[in-house]
Formats: structure tokens, C-alpha cells, sequence
């Protein structure tokens, strides 16, 4: 029986494990708190697995479970704890190599959200994959008026923040 | 084009993440989880059983006691240990609230609910411990001073006082210190997105 939930669980994550990453990319400073990230993420989805019903998509269920790790659950660590050992598998993802003049405004991008709050990636988040504002706020426990508000407000702290470094 | 609508345009075709295969993440699950929740369970349940421990370990004393000393200890007694069930009970009862499936900010207030409990259960052991100290003085010159000179009662009152206000207030900094160290970086990060979501609904 929870050999099944395993490997079904395992099968799951494996095939939606961007969303992980993603959530990473934003939250995540550099490739070592990456990987303590995912893993603390993978530990919280499975220890909630079991009671995930299927009332909603396995996607929505686990972008949820992440974002609240990376803001509530997750403690960003001085000292490393033991990960799984993915540097071959993660050393390819980009944190500061971009080359040509659009992937520099990308990088000033990436920059500039690093340093937005917890709250503000997280809102920022569910605007890059299209979420609709009712379920961000509903994410977020915040009006669907305020979210709506507060992503405008992002919107333009970030591009004075670009302005000033004058990426865009 | 807007800052943010230029990431959204490379962020959709962004998939270029290399894949954490089966077998790794297989061997994730079972890894020990380093959240913030298990850290405060950990300390939390240290402090509920220091606060239940010191009750046993302090020195019993020989003397005599006056009866009115009896009967405030035994009603002290059973005030402390029904509080402190209804502390451990509310505490065990909000952890088992946290669910890292409700929205962001009913997860974060449980979180903090819980560690609430524990702080209302340690300041009332603070309390008690202070309560204790000062009945236990103030018995001991009772007992003490009867046929003493008026000079000698009133060195002997102020010494006690001076005594137990010292007492009191390195306790207290101690206690404040140790909060200060352990407590606020636990749960600063915790404290600073819950703030935020609710200036969120409040500037708006």
C-alpha cells in the first residue's frame, strides 16, 4: 500500500517537478540553497500526500504546498543540511550566466524579484504562471481587490528598480 | 513592454530545468525535513517539560511551615498543574492544526498560534516561579522574625525585598535574553510574511 502511494507519488513529482524548480529559481539564492529548498519541498508534499484527495489537480495541489514551504516552512540554513546528492543534475541551471543584451535585462529581472519579500515572489509567482486573481488570493489568504493592488504596486517597484540600474 | 511581462515571456518557455530522476527523488522522501514547524515542536516540547520538571526538582525544605503556608502551596499546586495540562493541551491541539495545504495565511497564523501557547505557558511559569520565590521568603520571615527587635525586623524586611526584586529581575533578563537568542530567529521570517499579508489588506 505505500509502496503504491510511492511510486504513484514518485511518478507524479517526477513528471511536475518544474514547478519545484521554478519556485526555487525565485526563492533560492544559489545552487546549494536550490537543492535544500527542493528537498524540503519534496519532504513537505509527501508528508501531505496522503491526504491529498484529488479535489483539485495534482499541479495546483503541489505549487501550493511549495510556495507555502518556501514562505512558512522553510528555514534558510548557514550551515548546509545533508540533500541528495544532485549537483550533476542541477548544475545546469542558470543563476548568473546570461549573455546576449536580452538575457542581461532577464538577469537584471531575476535579480531585481530575488529581492522582493517572501510575500511579494510568491504573488509575482502566481503572476508569471498565469494564475487567475481570485487564486492568488485564495493562495494567499488576502481580498482578490488586494492582490490585485499589491501586483500592481510590484509591477512598478520593479521597473524602477530596473529603470535605476538602467536594465530596461 | 513591461518589466515583469518580459520575464512571463521567458518564464512560460523556461523548461529547461535538468531532471531530478526517480531514484533521487525517492531517496528525498525519506530525508529528515528541516522546517521551521519541527524546530519549534523540538524547542516547544523541551520547554513544556522543563516547566513540568521543575516542579520536581526543587529542594524540598525541612523547616517548619506555618499552616497558612500549607494551604497556599496545596491550592498553588493544583492551580499550576490544571493550568499547565490546559497549556500542553492547547499547544498539542493548534500543532495538529498546521496543514501545509490551507492558504498562506491560515498557515502562518496556526504556526504562530502554536508557539503562542508556549509563550503564555512559559510566561505563567515565570510568574509562578516568582510567585513561589516571593511566598517562600515572605513565610521564612514570618516564621523567622517573631521575637525579633522592631530594628532588626525592619533590616531584616528591607534586605528580603531588595533580595527578591533582584531576583526577579535577573530572572526576567534571562529569560528575555534566551527569547531574544533562540525564539525571535525562529520565527522573525514567520512573523515578517505574516505582517505583510495583513499590511497587505490593510494599505490597499
Amino acid at each position: 500500500m505505500i509502496n503504491n502511494l510511492e511510486t504513484e507519488f514518485v511518478d507524479l513529482l517526477e513528471e511536475y517537478q518544474n514547478i519545484l524548480h521554478k519556485i526555487c529559481k525565485l526563492y533560492a539564492e544559489d545552487l546549494e540553497a536550490h537543492k535544500d529548498l527542493f528537498q524540503e519541498m519534496v519532504i513537505q508534499l509527501w508528508h501531505s500526500y496522503p491526504k491529498f484527495k484529488g479535489e483539485s489537480k495534482f499541479s495546483t495541489w503541489a505549487y501550493r504546498v511549495s510556495l507555502n514551504t518556501a514562505i512558512s516552512l522553510y528555514r534558510t540554513k548557514k550551515r548546509r543540511i545533508a540533500t541528495v546528492e544532485l549537483d550533476h543534475t542541477l548544475q545546469n541551471i542558470r543563476y548568473e550566466e546570461y549573455n546576449d543584451e536580452q538575457e542581461e535585462q532577464l538577469r537584471f529581472l531575476y535579480t531585481a524579484v530575488r529581492t522582493l519579500n517572501d510575500i511579494e515572489k510568491a504573488l509575482v509567482y502566481m503572476y508569471l504562471e498565469d494564475k487567475d486573481y481570485s487564486e492568488i488570493a485564495e493562495t494567499l489568504g488576502i481580498s482578490e481587490v488586494n492582490a490585485r493592488v499589491k501586483m500592481n504596486r510590484i509591477k512598478t517597484k520593479l521597473k524602477s528598480m530596473l529603470n535605476q540600474q538602467g536594465g530596461i | 513592454m513591461d518589466g515583469l511581462d518580459l520575464l512571463k515571456q521567458h518564464w512560460n518557455k523556461d523548461n529547461n530545468f535538468p531532471k531530478v530522476d526517480k531514484e533521487q527523488i525517492k531517496s528525498m522522501l525519506y530525508k529528515s525535513s528541516s522546517s521551521i514547524v519541527k524546530w519549534i515542536f523540538i524547542i516547544s516540547v523541551i520547554e513544556l517539560a522543563l516547566g513540568i520538571v521543575w516542579g520536581f526538582v526543587l529542594p524540598t525544605e525541612d523547616r517548619v511551615h506555618t499552616s497558612f503556608y500549607d494551604i497556599i502551596y496545596i491550592v498553588f499546586s493544583v492551580v499550576f498543574y490544571v493550568v499547565i495540562g490546559y497549556f500542553i493541551y492547547n499547544f498539542f491541539a493548534s500543532y495538529r492544526n498546521i496543514k501545509n495545504t490551507t492558504n498562506t495565511k491560515i498557515l502562518l497564523e496556526t504556526i504562530l498560534n502554536t508557539r503562542k501557547h508556549v509563550n503564555h505557558y512559559i510566561q505563567f511559569n515565570i510568574y509562578s516561579i516568582i510567585f513561589m520565590f516571593a511566598f517562600v521568603t515572605i513565610d521564612i520571615m514570618m516564621t523567622d522574625l517573631v521575637d525579633k527587635s522592631p530594628g532588626n525586623i525592619v533590616f531584616k524586611v528591607i534586605f528580603m525585598v531588595l533580595f527578591i526584586s533582584l531576583f526577579c529581575w535577573l530572572f526576567i533578563l534571562i529569560v528575555k535574553v534566551y527569547y531574544k537568542i533562540l525564539y525571535r530567529r525562529l520565527v522573525r521570517k514567520l512573523d515578517k510574511n505574516y505582517e505583510e499579508l495583513v499590511r497587505i489588506e490593510e494599505e490597499s
